[in-house]
């Protein structure tokens, strides 16, 4: 994996608007993730995180206004992006019967000539990958038997596979028990350290989203309402305006924690 | 799978189940060539054939080998492997396992184009039908054309098309193509046991012409679709997973389904509609050997041609002298052999 350029952020986004059929969904969009960050959009549903990541990911057309590692998104061909680029859909797709080992393969895809096949060194790397996440032992499992955890494990092995260095994670956890929340984010952040991966993620668990991100971004109407580090953007007050919610945030040992309560009984009016 | 790892790097993956199915596949479809060439009014025994088939038999034999009964064995072999290579590329193509080769209209646009050449070849005297070529031309431009209308259909559904758009596109274009037809049989009700005989499908040859007609298209179909099989493999995440490992999914999909079409047209213009093969023998494939298009394509293409041997085979034995429809033969041997693969591969699995 080659170390990007270090002076260029690994995105840049810069007054991205998006619309889909019509409706406005990204209305002026900047956001800059540096190399070696990691930063989760977050957002009450609808807000458009989704479709950034999507944005960024080159799945949407957006000339002129993204830039990975200091290239324009636009003038990179789809191949050399995917390799720059890994995305881990919100719930992607397990097709039936295929192995994790055929799978992690598909993630070696930019490095196969268009009627080619696997080489050695495709084999090899995917293997490595499958060895780093302890999962070498999986490799003729079929991947629609394997666990929500162990699924996810794959899906990022996948992921690596591309040997890509910014990751787009969009919802990585939110088909896990609690458990598997925790040692999937803290394996995304053993791998961001161990090969100073960029990871730019999208949450919905608001206490565990700031537990990870060196920044968090509040996405609302299409539109980046609050920026900064977790101890900025999660705050009651923000909260409360965006989201509509009534939370108490306290101090955690690694961040803001976020937690529901119940807002105040309306009283009820007698007839 | 085994892997093979030797110090140099050299690696190679086996897949010992493919290659069994593969050799298996294969070693039938050489037996049944020389079962279908021994068997008919003048039976021969498998040495006889292949005795012939070394040049070395009597001047009948050869003339009945290699004049009559080995030009309909290719043929069988040729038009089978396209029409399973072209159901299990759609399969992949459309990620639905109910994807059959007559999916975008082939059928009902060869149906239509055919119906039209009978009856007005039967009004006119049948000078137009006389000909051997006109039928199998007709079949070919009403199968393409058809394929054409479901794509401009689909693509008119504008940015929001899908490969689920191209499908019901299919099935529009299918049912008016069809209602075309059925008023013009209605019409010419004389012409109905013709056009008949011809929708259930049949292998009879005038020698090897039909043979070189489909041949130029099998290799090409096979060509595209088999160099591309991987793709189909990158599609089955789904397209836009597909996009972010750098594939340009519409491209892959649009090239593959042209090379099936054009596949599946040349097996029409030879012989007619054979319904089954398309959905049964992908299927099977993937039963015995995985579900990687890498080995299902291959495989299919091979188990395809066996498979349509064979029912050519019982089509002209089991009712001789009369011949039974090669369609009926396919649905009748198909149905329960897909029963007994499926129940034993569930027990495998399971």
């Amino acid at each position: 994996m080659s170390a990007p350029p270090s002076a260029a952020p690994a995105v840049a986004v810069r007054d991205l608007h998006v619309s889909l059929d019509g409706a406005p969904i990204l209305a002026g969009v900047d956001l800059t993730v540096a190399a070696g960050e990691w930063v989760t959009v977050i957002g009450p549903n609808g807000a458009g995180k989704s479709t950034l990541l999507r944005a960024v990911g080159g799945l949407l057309p957006a000339p002129g206004a993204i830039s990975l590692f200091g290239t324009p998104s636009e003038a990179l061909r789809r191949r050399d992006r995917a390799r720059v680029v890994a995305t881990v859909a919100q719930s992607p797709i397990v097709p039936a019967g295929m192995s994790v080992l055929d799978y992690v393969l598909l993630g070696r895809t930019p490095y196969i000539p268009t009627l080619g096949r696997e080489s050695a060194a495709d084999l090899a790397a995917a293997y490595d990958v499958l060895g780093g996440l302890d999962l070498a032992s999986f490799h003729d499992r079929e991947l629609a038997t394997l666990s929500g955890g162990e699924r996810q494990r794959v899906f990022l092995a996948r992921a690596l596979a591309q040997g890509a260095t910014l990751l787009l994670l969009d919802e990585p956890t939110s088909a896990l028990d609690i458990g598997h929340q925790q040692e999937v984010l803290e394996l995304v952040d053993q791998l961001r350290r161990e090969h100073g991966l960029t990871v730019l993620a999208t949450m919905h668990d608001l206490s565990i989203a700031g537990e990870y991100a060196d920044r968090m971004v509040l996405l609302a109407d299409g539109r980046v309402v609050a920026a900064g580090t977790p101890r900025e953007v999660l705050t009651e007050q923000l909260l409360a305006t965006w989201y509509r919610a009534t939370v108490r945030v306290v101090d955690g040992d690694h961040g803001p924690l976020v937690v529901p309560v119940r807002p105040a009984p309306r009283p009820i009016r007698a007839g | 799978m085994i892997v093979i790892r030797t110090p140099g790097g050299v690696s190679l993956r086996l897949r010992p189940r493919a290659l069994a199915v593969g050799a298996g596949c294969a070693l039938a479809a050489l037996a049944l060539g020389v079962l279908a060439i021994g068997s008919g009014d003048y039976p021969m025994s498998a040495a006889d054939v292949l005795r012939t088939l070394a040049g070395r038999g009597s001047p009948a034999e050869d003339f009945i080998v290699t004049e009559l009964r080995l030009p309909r064995v290719v043929l069988g072999l040729l038009v089978g492997g396209l029409l399973a290579l072209a159901g299990g590329c759609y399969q992949g193509v459309f990620r639905n396992p109910l994807a059959d080769p007559y999916l975008l209209g082939v059928a009902a646009g060869a149906g239509l184009a055919v119906t039209a050449v009978i009856t007005v070849g039967v009004g006119v005297g049948g000078a137009l039908t006389g000909l051997p070529v006109t039928i199998p031309l007709a079949a070919f431009l009403g199968s393409l054309g058809a394929v054409a209308m479901t794509y401009l259909l689909g693509a008119s559904g504008g940015r929001g098309r899908s490969p689920a758009t191209l499908i019901l596109a299919g099935v529009a274009v299918s049912a008016f193509l069809s209602a075309g037809q059925t008023y013009l049989l209605q019409r010419n009700s004389d012409s109905i046991q013709q056009v008949y005989s011809w929708l259930l499908g049949r292998l009879a040859t005038a020698g090897w012409h039909d043979v070189r007609l489909v041949l130029p298209y099998f290799l090409l179909t096979a060509l595209v679709v088999l160099l591309h099989r991987r793709e189909l493999d990158v599609l089955s995440v789904g397209d836009d997973e597909a996009a972010s490992l750098g594939l340009h999914p519409q491209r892959s999909r649009y090239l593959l389904i042209a090379a099936a079409s054009l596949g599946t047209a040349a097996a029409v213009s030879a012989s007619g509609l054979i319904g089954f093969v398309g959905i049964i023998v992908p299927h099977t494939v993937r039963l015995l050997a995985g579900s990687s298009y890498r080995v299902i394509l291959p495989l299919s293409l091979l188990f395809g041609g066996a498979f349509l041997a064979l029912t050519d085979v019982v089509a002209r034995t089991a009712a001789a002298p009369s011949e039974i429809p090669i369609g009926v033969v396919t649905a009748l041997l198909g149905g329960p052999f897909f029963v007994l693969v499926l129940r034993t591969s569930r027990r495998m699995l399971s």
